[in-house]
Order: structure tokens, then sequence, then C-alpha cells
């Protein structure tokens, strides 16, 4: 039995260009706040059928909610290496960079990808509002800063089937596009630009439209994509499917520096395991003075996955008369990690990967205890009592198919 | 090529005190000053044919004692002349009120007003120089760094408990009193006669935006008085005119070895990974130097000549908050001969003259600008400079200059403009002519500078006098800002000596005096 969606509430968080077709998808009618918009938790009643769209077929999200600025003008690249840590000197036209970005004692602002749309224009996407940040620090440059969140809608196809799907509908086949580039195309009449980025650690697109045309790409995705098991995808399963790739969420897994209300919350980009993406040898950039210092002393923390081992888990609920317990979605909850008696570390966010079969989260963890295979214990609630049970230190991402950057196929 | 030790930007006073002691110290020190004469705001200028004025301050408040001794200004030719009146604050019926150096003679004038009035004025002084008192001390440090304070500079700061010693904690106590207070709270506790309450006010407003009835005036009446032995609304003229000041500190400057370049217009101040190394000249390219420093106030310093870029994004934040917005403009007006004032004798006319009726009348004319507009019934100080220096005019003929208050930088609705100038001229000739009544007659050619003519002809941001406004919230450890207050910077080899540091504006040289012993330290 189905009801007609007759979804009226008056709400004061934003609606995304592809609502029309989203709130007639979504059978569970489960929602959350991203950015000020609305976002579908699930599209189903459990996110299980979405996760799997992800790995083995297609899943199809509005991504459209991800902050977005246009810096363009003679400047720009030389402003963009001054604000993030990556060398955007050497991002090549239709390049894509993911990096951090940080404040002037190197602690983390945000992180996100910068595209270079031309020669002397960006775009550089954001999980906040930077648009402060980027104005402050681009005071005396020559260049202009447009804010793009709503002025482009962007949907992300991902998951093994992603490629042949536009494959079927961009007038420009997909097979040399290598990750993290990007190019623009046709779908019919309507131009788009999609770059082989995502958030699930897969093969997959994110395709940059003008919101005008939100509605009719997503009619051709779910169209041309219905045989290949496209799935509107939501929230939940995104999460784990990030986590499985490693991939850190801002607010979960680090707070940023600009409303970190006490210092030991900042992280910097080497405690965050983002070591590789600050360039030392590139011209002065916001924070390298303090990360440089931080690189010569060795960097506190390092965030790493673990591995929640099965035998100590299931053992813990046998002793209880239980059969093994397990998060059925990802968690957030912030989880304490031993080391023998010592605290020496905290879970962000974990989940059990369907796909692996193991449990997996990422964490904070104190630099001397966190190389690779490092035995730990994760603070565990079986029926109400607080447990350890063994957990070690594994090489992120936890999932890494070869699809997500074998080119051409 | 030349290797310099020190680089320093701007030919002002400061730069002069700073480059003079370094070049003293065995530096290698070369002086940039843009224009073709040094001195800063200590510059004496033709207006008109053969009419010459102090462009931006007629009188000297107070000299650092330790560079009239350090430097030893006396020799190297400069005269301080203080007249036996310091000060008349105008009275429309013409009973003034004369400032003596005697205090006592001063209370006879005020007596005209009030009885009780005259009998506290001995008090008064002695209370406002014992408060002073601290200020000095206080200027002869150099800032902590806060938050971190450590342990030696803790034990820096111990001059600043001398006063104590003297004046007990009473004296202490009375100083964090007077400090954050506004002008009329303090006159409560002294004065009934509104030309004397409004004529003691005048020194709290001076150079800044605010008007009396804001707090922390009762600062910048303190800073007015350093160093002032005792006599209120203490007033020095520099013989020959305020430009001699800025001479015999280039004498000694030169005496000391310091190269001094004039018309070298500096185009950046050169940065690289937060590490100054020099600058860059208009026309002659990069001179090299091992420290830099600089004259100028903040924003020109960093924001101009370094560059946003080149700036972390806290201190650069810092820098635009630092409140300028000066609105005190200056006249000049060449007179046909000297006019004659209801009351006060000829040989009185070399001092400073106040229109300054009551504390309500300062007040309004501030209202103006804090609305944006020029005020209708400025508070105006001026000097006939002539009357000392017959260099100033022609024979039997005379110069008026007014320095006036309040002329927003920022206006509403308006930028300054030749047609607003003319209109603050007609202001300050209405407001002159109810004490000098034949006025009009008798001008031959004015010349007005607004605050937006100071920020171009002087380099002075928003046309502020004292590089950033005398506040609380911009004094001692937050000036120029809170990261900044050593007078070095962020940036590494990069120091700074003007105003815009502690202990603020004027022409006394201190914040120089600091910045060259931070910089030999």
């Amino acid at each position: 039995m189905s009801y007609k969606n007759q979804f009226m509430a008056h709400t004061q968080l934003i609606l995304s260009p592809f609502f029309e077709r989203t709130t007639k998808l979504n059978e569970s009618q489960e929602w959350r706040r991203w950015s000020g918009y609305l976002a579908a938790t699930n599209y189903e009643l459990t996110h299980e059928n979405e996760y799997f769209a992800i790995r083995t077929k297609a899943a199809l999200l509005d991504i459209t909610p991800l902050y977005k600025y246009i810096i363009s003008g003679s400047d720009a690249q030389q402003f963009l290496d001054r604000l993030v840590t990556r060398n955007i000197g050497i991002c090549k036209v239709g390049q894509v960079m993911y990096t951090p970005w940080c404040d002037e004692d190197g602690k983390q602002i945000d992180d996100g990808t910068v595209q270079r749309l031309a020669n002397d224009k960006f775009r550089i996407t954001s999980a906040e509002p930077n648009l402060e940040w980027i104005e402050q620090n681009a005071a005396g440059m020559n260049l202009t800063i447009s804010d793009d969140s709503k002025t482009t809608a962007a949907l992300a196809l991902q998951g093994p089937n992603s490629r042949a799907i536009l494959n079927s509908i961009a007038s420009d086949s997909l097979d040399s596009l290598k990750f993290f580039w990007m190019m623009n195309t046709q779908f019919h009449d309507i131009s788009v630009t999609i770059s082989r980025t995502g958030y699930t650690g897969d093969l997959g697109y994110e395709i940059w439209m003008d919101p005008k045309d939100a509605l009719s790409v997503w009619d051709l995705l779910m169209d041309k994509g219905k045989s290949y098991g496209i799935t509107p995808t939501g929230l939940q399963a995104l999460d784990m499917a990030r986590i499985e790739a490693g991939l850190i969420l801002l607010d979960v897994d680090y707070i940023s520096a600009r409303h970190a209300i006490i210092e030991p919350r900042k992280s910097s980009p080497y405690e965050l395991g983002l070591g590789w993406a600050v360039k030392m040898k590139k011209k002065d950039f916001i924070g390298k003075k303090a990360l440089k210092a931080e690189l010569l002393r060795g960097p506190k923390w390092n965030l790493v996955g673990i591995e929640i081992e099965w035998e100590g888990l299931e053992n813990l609920y046998r002793d209880a008369g239980l059969a093994p317990g397990l998060p059925s979605t990802a968690w957030r909850t912030s989880t304490p990690l031993y080391h023998g008696d010592e605290q020496v570390g905290y879970a962000t966010s974990g989940c059990w990967s369907p796909i692996l079969k193991r449990y997996i989260a990422l964490a904070h963890v104190k630099s001397e205890f966190s190389q690779l295979g490092s035995k730990l214990k994760f603070e565990l609630k079986v029926e109400h009592f607080r447990k350890l049970t063994p957990a070690k230190v594994v090489n992120t991402p936890f999932f890494d198919p070869e699809r997500k950057r074998s080119c051409p196929q | 090529m030349v290797h310099y030790d020190i680089i320093v930007v701007g030919g002002g006073l400061n730069s002069l005190v700073t480059a003079s002691i370094l070049g003293k110290s065995g530096k290698k020190v070369l002086v940039l000053e843009a224009k073709d004469q040094v001195g800063g705001m200590a510059v004496t200028a033709e207006f008109a044919p053969k009419y010459k004025c102090n462009m931006l301050n007629d009188t000297v408040k107070w000299i650092d004692p330790r560079v009239m001794k350090q430097l030893d200004l006396v020799s190297q030719g400069l005269e301080l002349v203080s007249p036996d009146v310091v000060r008349i604050a105008l009275d429309q019926s013409g009973q003034h009120i004369l400032f003596h150096q005697d205090p006592n003679q001063t209370a006879k004038s005020i007596a005209n007003h009030s009885d009780k009035d005259a009998k506290a004025w001995q008090a008064f002084a002695t209370y406002i120089d014992n408060l002073s008192q601290f200020l000095e001390k206080l200027y002869e440090l150099t800032p902590p760094k806060l938050p971190d304070l450590g342990l030696k500079e803790v034990l820096s700061l111990r001059s600043m408990l001398k006063p104590i010693k003297k004046h007990g904690t009473r004296g202490l106590v009375d100083f964090m009193r007077v400090v954050p207070m506004m002008m009329p709270e303090l006159m409560d506790e002294w004065f009934e006669s509104e030309l004397l309450r409004g004529a003691v006010s005048t020194a709290g407003i001076n150079h800044i935006t605010l008007g009396p009835f804001s707090a922390a005036t009762g600062y910048n009446l303190l800073h007015q008085h350093v160093h002032a032995n005792g006599v209120f609304h203490h007033a020095q003229f520099v013989k020959g005119g305020t430009e001699n000041l800025a001479n015999a500190l280039l004498r000694s400057a030169v005496a000391n070895g310091v190269e001094v370049r004039r018309n070298a217009v500096v185009h950046s101040i050169n940065v690289a990974n937060a590490v100054c190394s020099g600058i860059t000249l208009n026309d002659e390219g990069i001179i090299e130097a091992k420290q830099v420093i600089s004259g100028l106030d903040p924003h020109n310093t960093f924001i101009n000549l370094v560059g946003p870029s080149e700036l972390n994004p806290t201190f650069y934040t810092q820098l635009r908050n630092i409140k300028y917005r000066g609105s005190v403009a200056r006249i000049h007006f060449a007179l046909n001969g000297l006019p004659e004032i209801k009351g006060v004798k000829e040989d009185q006319m070399n001092t400073v003259f106040s229109i300054s009726p009551s504390i309500e009348y300062l007040e309004r004319a501030a209202d103006d600008a804090k609305y944006g507009r020029i005020a209708e019934k400025p508070y105006i100080e001026f000097t006939f400079p002539s009357v000392s220096n017959s260099d100033f005019a022609p024979k039997r003929k005379h110069v008026l200059s007014a320095t006036l208050q309040y002329a927003p930088y920022h206006l509403r609705g308006q930028h300054w403009s030749d047609d607003l100038k003319e209109q603050l001229r007609n202001n300050v000739i209405k407001t002159l002519e109810n004490y000098i009544p034949k006025i009009s007659s008798m001008i031959e050619y004015t010349s007005v500078l607004s605050p937006k003519d100071l920020e171009d002809k002087f380099g002075l941001t928003e046309g502020n006098l004292n590089h950033g406004e005398m506040t609380l919230d911009q004094f001692f450890f937050m000036r120029p800002t809170i990261s900044s207050a050593q007078y070095k910077s962020p940036i590494e080899n990069l120091y700074l000596c003007g105003p815009g540091t502690h202990p603020g504006g004027g022409l006394h040289g201190a914040n120089g005096y600091n910045a060259a012993y931070q910089i030999i330290k």
C-alpha cells in the first residue's frame, strides 16, 4: 500500500531545484538539514538498497547544498595558493584538486575541491560557508568572488554503472575522463560539466549544471539509468560509503578552527591524515609557518582507520547471551579508544561495512599509538554496560576498488 | 651598492627621532621622505603668496624629555617659547578666561565667572598634574605582550608603580577613575562656570572625533598634560615655526650619520614569507636593509605598502578595525592686519584662543560629526603665528590659523568637495564673528584643509592626526593592535615608530624613542 505524497509543510529550509522530484520519490519522508537545505535521509524505508546502489549499481544524490564559490581574475590562482595548502599552480585547466585550508595557526578550517574552470577561473566547494574568509583574504588582489552556491545545481552519480549511464546520455564519451578531472559536455541540448569526483570512494561523477536545467537532467538520468539500476540515494547510505572510503566529514570527524571554542578541538591537516595535501615547497600560504613547525616536531594526533575485531565483539555479546550486535547505520558518537588503561584516542564515526563485512571506524589517535597494526581497545556498550573490545589500526581507504581511478575502463 | 642596517619609511618627527638614536648607536640608517620637506605633521609652509603657516600644529603640548636630552635638541637649535598666557577661552561679552602659567593668575581670571571655581582651580591643576604623572611613566614603557605575559615583562612594568610612592594608592585610584571618565562628570566634581567647564573640556576632545560626553575623554585630557609641569593647557610655540622642531631633529639625525633622502616615494615594503627584506622606491627600485621601520600609520604601512596578501588574516582584521575617522580640519586666513579682540591686550595675542563657551556647545558640534555633517557651530582653536614670527606675513599683515572640530572624514550622503569646504569656511567665519566682528572684511586669502586633504597631502589615513583615535580600546598594549604593540609587527624585521603606536599622537617623539630602544635591545 502506498500513499500519494501530499507533503505541503511550510518550511524555512531551502528547497533544492531537484525537490519537485525528490519529494515525490522519498517514500520514507525522512529529511535532514544540510547547509540550510532539506536533504533526503533515505528515499526508501531503510537505506540498505541505496547503499548497495552505490557499491553495485548507480546511486543518484542531490548535492546542491554544497557551498560553491567562483574565484576569477588574474590573481585567482595566486589567491587560492595563499588560501589552501595544496599547490594550485600545478592544477591544470579541467583538473580538480581536493584540499584542506587552514587558519594562520595551521588549524583546519574546512576542506573541499578546487576546480580549475579556466586559466583564471576556479570553483571551490566547501562544507560550510566560507565567503567571509575568502573575501577577507583576497583583499588587495585582482579578482572577483561570487557565491555560486545557489547559481549552480549539482548531482552525484556514484557507483559501478555511473559511467555507462552518462555515456548513454552525454554527447561526449566519458571513457577517457581521469579521476579528479572534469569535462564540459551536453545532455541533448543542456550544457553540463561533469567531474570524476565524489564522496563514496567508488567510480563516480558529479554533474554541475544551471539550476534551470535541474529537473530535465534529473529526468534524463532517471530515465536512461533505469536499466542500470539507478537509485535515488540519501545521506544515510552516503555516510556509510564515505566512511568505507576513509573520507572525513566536517563537524563529525573534525571541528572547523573557526568555531572550535577551545584550542584542543582544533586539528591541523597533519592531525587529520591530510599531510599529503600540505605542500611545504610552495610560497607562503595561510598557516604555513605553524604547519612547518608542527611538521618538525611531529603532529600530536593522527586520524586513522580502525577495525573492531570480530572475535572480541562476538565474545562480549555471547557472554551477555546475545547474538553480536552491530550498528545498522553509520554512527557519529565520539567513542573512547584505550591502550592498556590509558585513553589514547576516540573514534568519531563508524559503521558495519556490508560490503567488507568488517566493523570499521575513523578515529583520532595519539601519534605514538597510531601506527599501522597498533592494538587498541574500543569502548562498546553491551546490554547497558560499558566493555572494551580489541581494535587495531588499519589502512584507509577501507574500501578502495580499482574502478575508482581506473582509466580508461 | 650601500648596505643599510635600517631603513626608516617616512620623515616625520618620530621617524627622525628613531633614526637619530639608531644612527647614534652605530647603525647605518636611511630615512626616506616622500615630500621635499621632512617633519611630517610639523611642517611650516607658504599657504598664500608671502603668508606662511604651521600646516597642522601651531603649538607643541609636550616633548618627551628623554628625546630632548638624548638628542640634545636645544643645541641643535630648538627654541621653545611658552607665553605667560597659554590660552584664552573667549567669552562673547569679553569676560575671557585667561589660562596663565601661574595658576593663581588663572584663578583670578576665573573669579570673574565664579568665586567657587576660582578657589578650586589650584587644586584642580595639581590634581591633573599628579594624574598625568602616571601616564608619564607608562609612556616610557614598551607595552607588554598580552595575553601571554611573562615574568620578565611583568617586572619591566614596575616603573609604572613609581607615582604611587609619591601620590599613594589614592592617586592610582583617582587615575583609574579619571581615565575612563567623560568631561561633564569630571567637571561636575570641580566647576560650575559654563565657560570654564567648556574651556577645560577642550583638552579632552583635542584631535579626536568623540565629543566631551564620550567615555574616556578623561584619558585624552591627561594625555595633553603629560610633562606639562602643572600648567593646565600648557602650550609651547616653536620659534620660527613648528618646522624648526623637525629641523632640529634633522640636524641631530644627520650629525649621527643618518642619510636622509627627500622626494623618495616608497612604493612597497617588501615582504616574503612574513619576513621583511627592504623597500622598493617608486623611481629607483629596491633597497635592502636588515630592518625597516615605518613612521607611517598602520594602515599605510601594512595595508598599502606591505599589502594584504602578505598579512596573516587575524592581523589584517585587526588592522582594518583600527579606528581612524578623523574629524579635524585646518583653516588658515591671510589677514590684512591684526584683528582686535575685545578684552584681549595686544601683548596677549601670542597665545591660543579657544571658542568653547560650554560643554554642551562642544557636544553639539560633535553631534554633527556623529551624523556625518560638518559642525554648524564648530569648536575652534586658533592662533596668530605671525605675532611671534614676523616672517609669516608681510609687514602689518597677519595669519590666523584655526583648528576646528568637527568636520568628519566620513560624511553622510556626500563627499568632501570645494563647496563643502566653502561651507565649512563660512561656518568658521560666522563663529569667529561673534568674537572678532570685523574678521570677514580682513580676510585676503583662505586655505582650508579638510580631513580628506589631510589624508591626501599628509598621508594621514582618514585624516586622523593621531594615526588612530586616542580611545581606551586603542591604548597601551592595544595600540595599534594587540598583536603589534611592542613596536614590532608579526612581520619579522618590520617595525613601527609613528603615533599609531604607544603612547599615541602629538609632537612628542616618545613613540620614536621607545621604538628605537626596542631595536637596539
